[in-house]
């Protein structure tokens, strides 16, 4: 019995030095901080930068069901419209502007799926560099 | 009244009378060359039933454009094969129907049937398979869970589901791997006033070939036309009121 | 009256070889499984056998058959709770713990078949009640609730007095699940070889056969393995009634094609799944009629093999090989036959619309199913081991 209480102490106290010590280990630069590559020049979000961090797919999930189930497209928060604006050239594929480096960048950091590009392309319906900041419906 | 104020009024007249029959006739003239077929609703309206879209195929004139109407869906919605006809998908494919008693053979086009009772929505388990109000009957892709229920129950086999993954998709016509498709009308051509792409392509070649538009409007050339000539269902047994219409498939 | 003897129950001690070399087994079975699934979920099912014509393959008739199976499986319980008959008592936990391990299994399959298998929460909080398989859906995911709560009602002493209502309601259960999911086939208007009412009495006689068939061959196995008596008189009943299920089976096959043959529009597809359908001709006569049906029935009811335990470990074997070709015909030669889009035409132009659809099952597909056999089984093993479901004897009890 004496024993037991000892183990369970040794194993506190292991568990308390690994939580205390990656404390310390968070200077150290290991987990890199996203860096989303910028979108087209000129043009400015539809929403503030921190809302849209924060609540993009709320925007998204509304608006994808007003488009699939009513038909009403061109609308502020459109997918579309998120691609035609952040759309980035790539080298891997070719130069070609693609929106996959941009979401990408924070959505590894975070560790969360992105479920959207199974289905929706990737890239703008032009592949000018210059887009309108607000989609005129 | 003097010469000058009888001209000024003469000219004054002249402009009102010709601004009030301009106005009188504006309307009329609009009639006779008739709206677009699917007009654009105002941006943020959502789609009603008072529109239902219809397709109507003379199966007679059919032959010479069955080609251009597959090749037109494709290049519109982006659905390529992999060269394995079991597993690649076919929005739109051309069906030779022979008739064993007197050897009559037809083409015709087979694609999603956009039925007013559609199976497929029935069996749905989510509801991803669902009925737009307007008539178009598509796939919710982002609630499908791909389980093909939809393609058991569909009597035309025009569901297909996409055994690969997707690159390189349009923009306006998403699509991904383990979810099902269907023929989507162009909805989102539709949705901008404008027509399904194989309607297009097709009169482009013959004129007359494939007729879309709204059914629920008497004056439209579909509506007109399923009046006037006898334009059959595939299977109207099964009472699914599909709103594709076929003239000339018994002779 | 004599007090009824108190029924032992218990687990089985210790960490044997056979136990281990069983649950090793079944546990690689379980990890073909996952890899047929993952292969199948990362390339898309364009390795497997299945295409735009034959739909659902073998992981769905395996999982149907598992499914149905576990339905069937809890008859025990529901003739001991439910009709009061005490010589089926001591069978009713392993009924409900069999009911909910053959279930899991064949959920198991059909989930990670799925084209998107990572939706399952859409599935199950996302409902459209028009739809069977929406109600199926929410009937499985209720089934494993509600058996649960049986078993702890035939568990705990004090609970004893419920373990009647609540097997009687998971008894209708059973039937509304069972009769949903002959349903799914049942209701198809599209083809032929379903669009049937007579699907769903179909799917609730062949769940008590497969469940019985299942049970008994669990039950020797299990006996057998742990080294407790298992008595004559139990696997008497237990045969008897399988041969009884099977006969009703049986009648309710005859039923659909008899009918279907007397149909003007219906003679293409009989004539195709009873006489020139190949593969599907023979696994219909051969394996559901002949291996499936006749030959059990005979072994249990013919005097000579009438009182043979091997006889009816045979019979039970066989009800199993013949109710997967079964559903193999229903499944998969429902959907070869092609459909018709004007009758009286013929089709051509496309291998979606002419002649027979081939298939032929691929590894995964098979490895994914046979996975979700060795799941069922496995869970019945853990459960059998660490739970008091068992009972010490089944002996017979001398008649006083």
């Amino acid at each position: 019995m004496a024993g037991y209480r000892a183990l369970v102490r040794l194993l506190m106290a292991a568990v308390l030095a690994a939580v205390v010590g990656t404390a310390f280990a968070a200077d150290a630069p290991r987990t890199p901080v996203p860096k989303p590559p910028k979108a087209a020049k000129g043009t400015e979000c539809v929403e503030p930068v921190a809302d849209m961090r924060r609540n993009h797919m709320v925007y998204l999930d509304h608006e994808r069901d007003e488009t699939v189930h009513k038909g009403i497209r061109g609308r502020k928060h459109s997918l579309k419209g998120c691609v035609e604006c952040h759309a980035v050239p790539a080298a891997a594929v070719g130069g070609a502007r693609t929106v996959g480096p941009f979401c990408a960048e924070c959505h590894r950091y975070a560790a969360v799926t992105i479920d959207c590009f199974g289905c929706h392309a990737t890239t703008p319906e032009t592949q000018a560099a210059s887009a309108p900041a607000r989609k005129s419906p | 009244m003097t010469g000058a104020a009888t001209m000024e009024l003469t000219r004054r007249a002249l402009l009102q009378g010709a601004a009030a029959t301009v106005v009188a006739l504006a309307p009329g003239v609009t009639l006779l060359l008739g709206p677009a077929p699917s007009e654009a609703r105002a941006p943020g309206t959502p789609v009603s039933a008072k529109t239902r879209w219809g397709l109507l195929v003379d199966v007679s004139r059919y032959a010479e454009v069955a080609d251009t109407v597959v090749e037109a869906c494709r290049t519109e919605n982006g659905w390529t094969g992999h060269g394995r006809p079991l597993t690649d998908p076919q929005w739109v494919r051309n069906v030779t129907l022979n008739d064993p008693r007197t050897g009559a053979v037809r083409t015709l086009p087979v694609m999603c049937q956009h039925c007013e009772h559609p199976p497929c929505v029935d069996v749905c388990p989510t509801g991803a398979s669902f009925r737009r109000a307007d008539g178009v009957v598509l796939v919710d892709k982002h609630i499908c869970i791909g389980c093909r229920y939809c393609m058991m129950a569909c009597p035309f086999g025009v569901r297909f589901f996409v055994h690969e993954n997707v690159t390189g998709q349009k923009p306006h016509a998403p699509r991904g791997k383990g979810t099902v498709e269907s023929c989507t009308l162009c909805v989102h051509r539709l949705d901008a006033g404008r027509r399904p792409a194989c309607v297009e392509a097709a009169e482009r070649k013959s004129p007359g070939a494939m007729i879309f538009g709204d059914l629920n409007d008497p004056n439209s050339e579909i509506a007109r036309a399923v009046g006037r000539h006898v334009a059959l269902r595939l299977r109207a047994d099964l009472g699914l009121d599909q709103g594709v219409f076929y003239k000339g498939l018994n002779g | 009256m004599t007090a009824a003897a108190r029924i032992e129950f218990r687990e089985h001690p210790g960490w044997g070889r056979g136990f281990l070399t069983l649950a090793g087994a079944l546990g690689l079975l379980v990890l073909g499984g996952l890899g047929g699934a993952h292969v199948m979920e990362s390339e898309g099912h364009w390795v497997t056998g299945m295409s735009n014509r034959i739909v659902w393959g073998t992981p769905h008739v395996f999982a149907v058959f598992l499914i149905v199976a576990a339905s069937g499986a809890l008859n025990v319980a529901s003739i001991s709770s439910v009709f009061g008959r005490e010589l089926y008592k001591p069978l009713a936990r392993l009924s409900g713990v069999l009911a909910v391990s053959l279930l899991a299994g064949g959920l198991a399959v059909l989930v990670l078949d799925l084209g998107r298998p990572d939706r399952l929460i859409v599935a199950m909080t996302v409902y459209n009640f028009k739809s069977i398989f929406a109600w199926n859906i929410f009937l499985y995911t209720g089934f494993f609730a509600v058996v649960i709560v049986y078993l702890w009602m035939m568990m705990e002493k004090r609970m004893n007095r419920f373990s009647k209502p609540v097997g009687t309601f998971a008894f209708l259960w059973r039937l509304v699940l069972t009769t949903g999911t002959g349903s799914i086939f049942g209701f198809l208007v599209a083809r032929q070889a379903y669009d049937t009412a007579v699907m769903a009495p179909m799917f609730i006689a062949m769940s008590l056969a497969f469940g019985h068939a299942i049970f008994l061959l669990v039950v020797m196995a299990a006996s057998a393995g742990t080294g407790r008596p298992l008595g004559d008189e139990v696997v008497r009943r237990l045969k008897n009634l399988l041969g009884i299920f099977l006969a009703a089976t049986l009648y309710f096959v005859a039923v659909q094609h008899l009918t279907n043959l007397y149909i003007a529009e219906r003679q293409g597809v009989e004539r195709f799944l009873l006489a020139e359908g190949g593969i599907y001709t023979w696994l219909f006569w051969v394996g559901h009629v002949g291996i499936g049906c006749l030959v059990p029935i005979a072994l249990v009811f013919a005097p000579a093999t009438a009182s043979s335990r091997g006889a009816a470990g045979l019979a039970a074997v066989l009800a199993v090989v013949g109710g997967i070709a079964q559903i193999y015909v229903i499944i998969i030669g429902g959907q070869a036959y092609p459909l018709v889009l004007v009758p009286g035409m013929e089709a051509a132009g496309s291998v979606l619309d002419a002649g027979i659809a081939p298939y032929v099952p691929s590894v995964y597909e098979i490895a994914l199913g046979l996975g979700g056999v060795g799941l069922a089984l496995l869970l019945a093993t853990i459960a059998i081991k660490v739970l008091p479901v068992l009972p010490e004897s089944l002996a017979d009890v001398p008649a006083k």
